[in-house]
């Protein structure tokens, strides 16, 4: 069976979402900020009315997140707008450096995730595309829960 | 067999049955007080009558065996004047009420009925048939019959227990009770006519059509061959005979057959007979027969099916007609508004432009307004149900209790009212519970032996709040502190520096319980935490105030409703916030009336000293400037005054809430979006006065 994905990266590292999990890609729009909340967070963008809360990737997968964007690096930015469809569970747009496309393979190819890798449960498999390591993200345990509403 | 979806009516049944239940309650509560009022013990008897009605019409038998007997068992006192309840009726019609309601329940979960208890059911019938204690030795019989009836299920004309019930009263009171058989000629056309006309006939004598087989709907959509059977009672020494010539001699209709029934019992016996000849006369019956049964028990399993599907069943709100007109007319208004703005639009015409967008503008507010208002139900809906709850605890803890409610009729948003129900429940049995204190302690405390329990609701700015209020023994914080250390919850060392306030908020932590011993309604496991979260999901909050041996008071903040609120729109550095209008006294300027204490900033207005906030130090805003202005705002009766840099004015906003593990923070309630698209964030600084210094 062919699973699809969409293929992004962060820095020198490539992740992958789910495609079924995936609702938009969206180019990067003002984000208002939100004071207090969890570093990870970047703020809310209005897309169409609706409040995303955007998170950023490079912090959510703790990729080193130091070094200055020019220009031309943030103009490539995406939103990934992902979401469980499940009743209860927010929608969140993961800010990523760029998108390398959107990818189909066979079930087989899918590998573990490497164990005592920092960070391993945010991803639920991982596999070799075109010789880069890839992580596909595991976007279930990302949104689940629905925090202690404060 | 009836066509009729029964699940189409549900909701409404539920919803009127509450009512109806709500009136039973209510009247029970004044002929406790008062035994005899005569008025009350009337409006019970109706009441019972119309659940009656109502319940038959839906086939919940139990429900209307229950009310049948409870009627019975108030007609005697009904028409005595000077006629007094005994206090074991009440009693038990206060069991009955509680089985109503439990049903009533089941039903809006998606259940089935369930049937009362034996014993209520013979204690009933018993109140029912007076002083004769008949009721007792009919008890077992009619648990025999029930036994029957699955092998009776495929006979044509089947009784239930609440017809039985209705005619045995008639045969008791000496009516005269006759099963009609009325068969049409083959291929009789209009059938439903001469059905009709049987029924008129039936009622020309004064007779009343109990039931027929089929049903009424069926007979008048032809949906039945050519046999029909009445149940129907007529008054005391009326001729049969007389009424089956009358029949017969309606066009078309080929024989009929009158049957006078004596006894119930009889007429149990006598539903297999007719049944089982019918099979053999006519093979056409018998084969629809079958299918008649079996197409009644598919969609029983159809019915369950949905049930299940369904779960809850869809709530439903009352609106007056009126203001459905108003808003038809609303929604008129904008439709030719649309059409103005086109022609506007062609003319080109800026003036005439204007015109219409401010028309649109006065409408859209107006719709806003009357939806809004749709929405909005009297507390008095959450309220009502508690004076009966009280007089239970209070009476099972051996406790005198006074309940008063005051503000019964402040309205709030119908989605926050229906979750109030169990916070409340909770914080009135925690009152009785452990706040007021049994007769004997508080006589040698020299207090009023009767303890009193307010709830009160009131509505201030865009908030409700509702407060639980006791005069009992109050909290005591040394015993809270002693209980959270014992628990973990806090280092004796942390215990030392929590203030009051703090002190209290333990009690909303998770498995914190301050019952010395659990009773079963106290240690149910729904704690203080639970009612906390409850208020939190709904954009309120709690709080506690309590004086030892004086008392204690519950106080809960709520928004009046979730959607749209004015708010006063403030810029800070870049940002923008929004401060709900509810909660702002005023605006002022930052001048020497600001002054610094050793507790911090202060200002100084017109002789009040109050606390001063940065809104820029509790949002972190990193380009704030010095700020220049203050804007006041009071909630719960304490003031503050807030720093900010400049006022954009006030503005009517939807609010987005922000809830969850990435988007929840403090002090802010949501955001909304601006005119522009810019995003502002709520804030909730009420929040912060309660939390704030002490």
């Amino acid at each position: 069976m062919n699973v699809g994905m969409v293929v992004f990266g962060l820095k020198d590292k490539y992740m992958a979402a789910p495609i079924e999990y995936v609702k938009e890609i969206l180019k990067l729009d003002k984000i208002t900020r939100l004071p207090n909340a969890p570093v990870i967070v970047k703020g809310l963008m209005n897309v169409r009315g609706i409040l995303l809360p955007v998170v950023d990737g490079r912090k959510l997968f703790n990729v080193d997140e130091d070094e200055e964007l020019t220009e031309e690096q943030k103009k490539q930015m995406r939103i990934l707008w992902v979401s469980t469809g499940r009743e209860g569970e927010e929608d969140i747009g993961i800010l990523v450096d760029h998108i390398l496309g959107i990818l189909f393979v066979d079930e087989e190819e899918l590998k573990e995730v490497p164990e005592g890798m920092e960070g391993a449960e945010k991803f639920k498999a991982s596999l070799l595309w075109n010789d880069k390591f890839v992580l596909m993200i595991d976007i279930d345990n990302l949104l689940r829960g629905r925090g202690d509403g404060r | 067999m009836s066509e009729i979806d029964i699940n189409e009516y549900l909701p409404v049944f539920i919803d009127e049955a509450r009512e109806y239940l709500q009136i039973l309650n209510d009247k029970l509560l004044i002929l406790e007080e008062h035994p005899g009022d005569l008025d009350a013990i009337r409006e019970i008897f109706r009441a019972a009558h119309t659940l009656k009605g109502m319940s038959a019409t839906m086939g919940f038998s139990h429900m209307a065996e229950v009310t049948h007997l409870m009627e019975s068992a108030l007609q005697p006192f009904r028409d005595k004047e000077g006629a007094v309840l005994p206090e074991e009726l009440i009693d038990l019609l206060f069991r009955v009420l509680d089985y109503l309601q439990a049903q009533v329940d089941n039903l809006a979960n998606g259940d089935e009925v369930e049937p009362p208890e034996e014993e209520l059911l013979n204690a009933l019938k018993e109140a029912a048939s007076g002083k004769v204690p008949t009721g007792t030795t009919s008890a077992p019989e009619k648990k025999e019959e029930k036994k029957e009836e699955p092998a009776t299920e495929s006979i044509k004309f089947e009784l239930n227990d609440y017809d039985l019930l209705v005619v045995e009263d008639a045969v008791k009171a000496g009516n005269v009770v006759a099963k009609i058989h009325v068969r049409m000629r083959e291929g009789t056309m209009m059938k439903s006519v001469r059905a009709y006309m049987v029924v008129k006939t039936i009622e020309d004598h004064a007779g009343e059509v109990v039931k027929s087989v089929p049903p009424a709907e069926d007979i008048e959509q032809e949906k039945f061959d050519r046999d029909i059977f009445f149940l129907a009672i007529f008054p005391q020494g009326t001729n049969v005979e007389e009424i089956k010539k009358k029949i017969e001699s309606i066009a078309e209709i080929e024989s009929v057959e009158v049957e006078v029934i004596q006894n119930v019992d009889v007429l149990k016996q006598s539903e297999a007979k007719p049944a089982e000849e019918k099979k053999e006369e006519k093979t056409a019956e018998s084969v629809a027969q079958p299918q008649q049964a079996a197409a009644k028990e598919e969609k029983k399993d159809k019915a369950k099916e949905e049930h299940k599907e369904k779960h809850q069943i869809e709530q439903l709100i009352r609106v007056p007609l009126s203001k459905l007109d108003k808003l038809m007319n609303l929604v008129g208004e904008l439709v030719i508004y649309r059409t103005e703005l086109q022609v506007a639009k062609e003319k080109n015409s800026q003036e005439a432009l204007e015109g219409v967008i401010e028309r649109i503008g006065r409408s859209i507010i107006e719709l806003q307004n009357e939806v809004m208002s749709m929405r909005m139900t009297p507390m008095a809906f959450v309220f009502r149900r508690f004076p009966r709850m009280v007089r239970d605890l209070a009476k099972r803890f051996g406790k005198k209790v006074e309940f008063i409610i005051e503000g019964e009729e402040t309205e709030i948003d119908r989605s926050i009212l229906d979750k109030l129900g169990d916070p409340l429940v909770h914080l009135l049995r925690n009152a009785i519970d452990h706040g007021i204190e049994t007769p004997e302690e508080r006589i040698a405390k020299g207090k009023p032996e009767e303890g009193h329990l307010w709830l009160r609701a009131y509505a201030e700015g865009n908030y409700v709040f509702i407060e639980v209020e006791d005069d009992g023994r109050g909290i005591d914080p040394e015993k809270v502190k002693q209980k959270a250390i014992e628990k973990g919850l806090i280092s004796p060392e942390e215990a030392e520096t929590l203030t009051k306030r703090e002190i209290y908020e333990l009690l909303f932590r998770p498995g914190f319980s301050t019952a010395e011993k659990v009773t079963d309604v106290s240690g149910r496991g729904v704690g203080l935490d639970v009612v906390k979260a409850v208020i939190e999901q709904l954009g309120g909050s709690i709080e506690i105030q309590s004086e030892l041996g004086k008392g204690t008071k519950f106080i809960l903040r709520l928004p009046l409703t979730l959607a749209i609120i004015t708010a006063l729109l403030v810029t800070v550095g870049d940002e923008v916030y929004a401060i709900p209008l509810g909660s702002v006294d005023e605006v002022v300027e930052k001048d020497e009336r600001m002054k610094k204490t050793q507790v911090g900033e202060v200002f100084i207005l017109r002789g009040d000293v109050l606390p001063v906030y940065y809104l820029k130090d509790i949002f972190k805003v990193p380009t704030a400037g010095e700020g220049q202005h203050l804007v006041v705002v009071r909630s719960a009766g304490s003031r503050a005054a807030i720093v900010i840099d400049d006022l954009i004015g006030q503005q009517e906003i939807v609010i987005k809430p922000l809830k969850g593990k990435y988007v929840g923070v403090p002090y802010i309630s949501g955001a909304t979006i601006l005119g522009d698209g810019t995003i502002a964030l709520i804030t909730d600084l009420t929040q912060l006065l309660m939390g704030g210094r002490e």
